[in-house]
């Protein structure tokens, strides 16, 4: 059954340049009862991201205009967004890249990893995991 | 008389008038009372007229008169004097006065010897010239070994001698040379020479190549030795730099890498190095003084030879070695023109077979790394669009359980436009790993260009983007048609998405052709959001695509494959957030030749 987003409901932010993935994520996610903001403009998004506290954040790594690798490090100098979670959903095995990419500005490590394709139950499995972790509770 | 008396006078007399000097007798007024013939032959006959007429042509007697000053002491005299003669010419010649006495021992005559001197003072002075202007350090030394004249050039650098030893002045010695040429003059009084470093006045060393002759003899003793020393400081640093310059030479030859031979006019081997003997695998006995095998290389050495002095062409080619093995070479030659002796021929030769190895390895590696980008980059792509069948899916079926008509077609789209994504992958992959050749045939580049951008009309209007071209009047070209109209298509499509992300209300594209220095050149241009750094890198990797679900990663590559086999180049310049210029350039030298056209359609 599908339930209509709460102002309660945990938010959860999607940033991904394929539309299909966004939409996919979103309806998945608003199915389960979370507030969603789904984003195809990576140098757009810490702004947008900042108004909307997110509980997590689910980012792709290769997308235009900028990589996800380095969104990811502003998202860890985000002073709003710094503790955020953050799951990386990618079809690019770029965990090193990643991890290189973090040691060096300081930022730690991702808190999950999704590799494309992604079904529904593995996306809210990861989602829900991640709130557990950071104390907050899950729909 | 007596008979003696008479033969005694006679040939006195005979003295008197043949003795080569000339002798004058003059009374006490300084009148001419005899005179000999060498007297006459110099001053003519004077006899009755003062001597200072005949010899001086003077009206007065001279002052200091030598004959004055016997008549009145009786002493004998001389002095060198300069007179004239009849001619009026000078004549320098030496005056000496001899007293003639009477029974009583009065001086009523004297008699006048004069000796001409002219010549021998010439000699002299030519002499004196010559000491002191040749181009050489010359010194006269004494049997103590101090130098007691020394000419202007030796005065110039070492100073007026005063006393110095030579070994003192030449070399700052305390002591005698061990090997001395002035000692062995003064010992055999022949002449020596021999090589000796010396010291010059400001502390550097000087060569000197150093001649002694004996200069005085008295009893048979040489007293005096003349040195010569020349200065041959330059040539021996001339010498031991061409010695430095001929070791370096060798070192470099023998050391050299590549094979060095260097051929006669008949083909024999003067020289050859090191790396020759390892290439032809034989010793280097075997091959200099023989002549080089026609089979050892394989091409004719003019066409090694660069031409009038210009730069040696390389040439790829192959030698056989003495045991008959052939190995792949890249070859260079030149003609030496010696000063003298005739022409030869130098080869260099480049053993190539680690080379080709290396290059087959690359070509392997970049080979496998290609195909391991294209795969990890083709799972990429399918990887978003199983997640967007994956998404199609979810929603779809989400949607028949509710009934919901709006999120059932939502869904359907997904799945259709996923599918329709892998159509594009593959149909690009195959267009990408074909492998055509191109089939180029005489076009008119400029029709290609005003096709395109016809296609292109329409959706620049749906999309409010303005389209334009230049395009020159470009010669017709032998280009594949089809395979330009691709490449212009995925340059304008790019462009076009450029300027529709970048959000802009107005954007640009330009589309031009023109031709420069035998170049055709095509630009496509936009005015859209350009690259950024990351971006330009990744421009030309298979399957990278800043346009997620629009784009196969594919079409860059598969633009520059079309041109690259066109002998052309792709170039672009990006600033993010102004725009790109992607620019094709096609040498038109490099342009594949059209090919033939099937008359069978077989």
């Amino acid at each position: 059954m599908s339930r209509e987003p709460s102002l309660h409901a945990p938010r959860v932010a999607i940033i991904d340049d394929e539309e299909d993935v966004l939409t996919f994520v979103r309806i998945a996610l608003e199915d389960a009862g979370f507030t969603v903001e789904a984003l195809d403009r990576p140098t757009e998004a810490l702004a947008t991201l900042e108004a909307f506290r997110p509980h997590v954040i689910l980012l792709d790594l290769l997308m235009p205009e900028q990589m996800g690798v380095s969104l990811y490090t502003e998202l860890r100098a985000s002073p709003v967004l710094r503790d955020v979670p953050v799951i990386i959903v990618s079809g690019l095995n770029a965990r090193d890249t990643l991890q290189e990419a973090s040691a060096a500005t300081g930022a730690g490590p991702p808190a999950g990893y999704l590799e494309k394709p992604v079904d529904a139950a593995a996306l809210l499995d990861a989602v829900r995991r991640a709130l557990s972790h950071s104390g907050r509770g899950t729909p | 008389m007596k008979p003696g008396t008479d033969w005694k006078n006679s040939y006195r007399a005979n003295v008197f008038e043949e003795i080569p000097c000339g002798i004058v007798v003059i009374d006490r007024n300084l009148r001419i009372v005899d005179q000999n013939l060498a007297f006459t032959n110099i001053f003519g006959d004077g006899r009755g007229q003062t001597c200072y007429e005949v010899t001086r042509g003077r009206h007065t007697p001279c002052a200091e008169c030598l004959a004055e000053q016997t008549f009145r002491d009786g002493q004998r005299r001389s002095r060198e004097a300069m007179g004239v003669d009849p001619a009026g010419k000078p004549v320098h010649h030496l005056v000496q006065i001899t007293p003639i006495r009477d029974e009583t021992g009065n001086v009523p005559f004297v008699a006048a010897l004069t000796t001409d001197l002219s010549a021998t003072k010439r000699l002299q002075r030519e002499y004196q010239t010559l000491f002191e202007k040749v181009p050489c350090y010359v010194t006269v030394v004494n049997r103590d070994y101090r130098v007691v004249k020394a000419n202007t050039l030796f005065r110039k650098v070492f100073g007026e001698p005063t006393g110095e030893h030579c070994y003192q002045l030449f070399k700052r010695r305390h002591e005698r040379c061990p090997e001395c040429p002035a000692e062995q003059t003064f010992l055999d009084g022949g002449s020596h020479t021999s090589s000796h470093v010396g010291i010059t006045r400001d502390g550097t060393a000087a060569h000197y190549v150093v001649s002694t002759a004996p200069l005085v003899q008295t009893d048979g003793e040489t007293t005096h030795v003349i040195e010569m020393a020349l200065d041959v400081t330059r040539l021996h640093r001339l010498e031991a730099e061409l010695l430095r310059a001929n070791a370096l030479r060798e070192a470099l030859v023998e050391n050299s890498p590549y094979a060095i031979l260097i051929l006669d006019q008949r083909r024999r081997v003067v020289l050859a190095n090191r790396a020759a003997e390892k290439l032809w695998d034989c010793d280097r006995s075997t091959l200099i003084g023989h002549t080089l095998p026609r089979r050892a290389i394989a091409c004719r050495l003019d066409e090694i030879v660069g031409r009038n002095g210009g730069p040696a062409p390389l040439v790829d080619s192959t030698i056989v070695t003495a045991k008959g093995v052939e190995i792949p070479v890249r070859l260079s030659g030149f003609t030496l023109h010696p000063v003298e002796g005739e022409r030869s021929t130098a080869i260099i030769a480049q053993d190539l077979r680690e080379i080709r190895t290396l290059e087959r390895e690359k070509l392997d590696a970049e080979r496998l790394a290609a195909v391991g980008q294209t795969v990890a980059g083709l799972a990429h792509g399918i990887k978003n669009i199983l997640t967007g069948l994956e998404g199609g899916m979810y929603v779809t079926s989400g949607g028949l359980a509710r009934h919901d008509e709006a999120r059932v077609k939502q869904g359907w789209e997904m799945l259709e436009r996923n599918i329709g994504r892998v159509s594009a992958l593959v149909k690009n992959l195959l267009a990408f790993s074909r492998g055509d050749e191109p089939k180029p045939r005489l076009v008119r580049p400029a029709a290609i260009v005003a096709d395109v951008v016809s296609l292109f009309k329409e959706l620049a209007e749906q999309h409010d983007l303005v389209l334009e071209t230049e395009i020159s009047d470009v010669a017709p070209a032998s280009m594949d048609a089809e395979g330009i109209h691709t490449c212009l298509t995925n340059l304008i499509s790019n462009a076009f998405d450029a300027c529709l992300v970048s959000h802009k209300p107005m954007c640009r594209v330009l589309v031009t052709l023109r031709e420069e220095n035998e170049e055709i050149i095509f630009e496509v241009t936009d005015t859209g959001c350009g690259m950024d750094y990351e971006v330009k890198q990744k421009a030309f990797t298979s399957f990278f695509t800043t346009k997620g679900s629009g784009g196969t990663g594919l079409g860059l590559l598969l633009t520059r494959k079309i041109v690259q086999q066109h002998g052309g180049s792709v170039t672009f310049e990006s600033s993010s957030n102004e725009g790109t210029t992607f620019r094709l350039r096609f040498p038109r030298r490099r342009l594949p030749p059209p090919v033939e056209e099937e008359h069978n359609g077989s």
